[in-house]
């Protein structure tokens, strides 16, 4: 998933000369899909996804220079993501314990008009899965990554991706609400 | 599998509408530049008194605070005070083994008058005490010899420690 010549170009640069204008264009052009990515995992916690996306950026900028081939930039920098979250999660776990973990704490109130409806209804049924399909379904749903991006990105196999988002996908159907929206 | 194909379109489609709204806070951008500016001077060797509090101990900028569930990247990236940032700046020019190469070399310079003399000196001791027939002129181009050789080997061990000469980058965020 190749962000063009531009995209490359900037790259070069921050690579070569760690030229922060073109890191700039690069944080520009990836910030919003970074965030909706964490938005979409953290069930809206605003200031955790601002913050890990934040993190996912500074290690960008610090390890920009082991990135092996630019022509796969946004899969490297979701796989940063990625690693990102599960150390955010792991980090939970241990303050919160187990037992005590809430994905859902995060939520913003439902407003009961329009978009933010549709997203409270898409949180709720997103709730239900588990953290790798939630991962999975995010990705290639909200994001558009392929199926191969998505199994370099998380480390496991096309084949566990594929069933990943089957199941995935058979428990938001079983969300009533998602399927008013989803005919 | 084509129901398939318009089901995934279907949910595509309802993941973007829900979320295409949903955007960072407007400093986003400057607190990552912010942030990875400082890294980037912590990672070149530079000291960051201002940033550390004096401590010598550089908080990791960009790290979160999870137990607190706040952020940290502002406390630990904010700019410094403009006095802190010229003194942090300075120790960092003056430590840098291009400038310490170039203060030896001038010591060597303005003292040379004095230098001579102490060799000349020592050469005269040794000379009265070893019987040895060596030109003093010899002797004094062995000493400048050692003396500039050993310079330059610090200076290498200084630049291979890793510890940043001066560079352009950085001398144009100064005039920045």
């Amino acid at each position: 998933m190749s962000g063009g010549v531009d995209e490359l170009a900037w790259i070069s640069r921050v690579r070569l000369f760690r030229d922060e204008q073109a890191f700039r264009k690069i944080v520009e052009r990836y910030k919003n899909r970074v965030f909706r990515l964490f938005l979409s995992l953290s069930n809206s916690d605003r200031d955790l996804s601002e913050d890990c996306a934040q993190e996912t950026f500074i290690r960008v900028w610090d390890s920009i220079g082991g990135l092996t081939n630019p022509m796969h930039f946004s899969t490297w920098l979701y796989r940063i993501a990625y690693n990102i979250w599960l150390d955010t999660r792991r980090r939970q776990k241990e303050t919160q314990g187990i037992e005590g973990l809430d994905l859902c704490g995060g939520s913003e109130a439902a407003d009961l008009t329009d978009v933010r409806d549709l997203k409270s209804v898409l949180e709720r049924a997103l709730s239900v899965l588990n953290e790798q399909e939630r991962m999975v379904i995010s990705l290639f749903y909200l994001n558009e990554m392929s199926i191969k991006e998505i199994s370099k990105i998380t480390g496991v196999l096309e084949s566990t991706v594929r069933s990943s988002l089957t199941r995935g996908r058979a428990k938001l159907r079983q969300s009533a609400e998602l399927n008013e929206y989803w005919k | 599998m084509k129901k398939n194909r318009s089901e995934e379109e279907q949910l595509r489609g309802l993941f973007a509408e829900a979320y295409s709204k949903e955007m960072p806070g407007e400093d986003f951008t400057d607190k990552v530049m912010e942030s990875s500016g400082r890294r980037q001077e912590v990672s070149a060797g530079r000291r960051v008194v201002s940033v550390a509090g004096g401590s010598g101990v550089v908080p990791e900028v960009g790290q979160l605070d999870r137990d607190a569930g706040r952020r940290m990247v502002s406390e630990a990236g904010r700019k410094p005070d403009g006095a802190a940032r010229f003194v942090s700046r300075l120790a960092a020019i003056v430590t840098s083994p291009l400038v310490l190469l170039v203060v030896v070399m001038a010591c060597l310079f303005l003292f040379r008058e004095e230098i001579i003399r102490v060799i000349m000196n020592v050469w005269g001791q040794m000379q009265a005490a070893t019987n040895i027939s060596l030109q003093p002129d010899f002797f004094l181009l062995a000493v400048f010899g050692i003396v500039a050789g050993g310079s330059l080997v610090l200076w290498m061990a200084l630049v291979e420690s890793d510890r940043k000469v001066i560079d352009l980058d950085d001398i144009r965020r100064h005039l920045k």
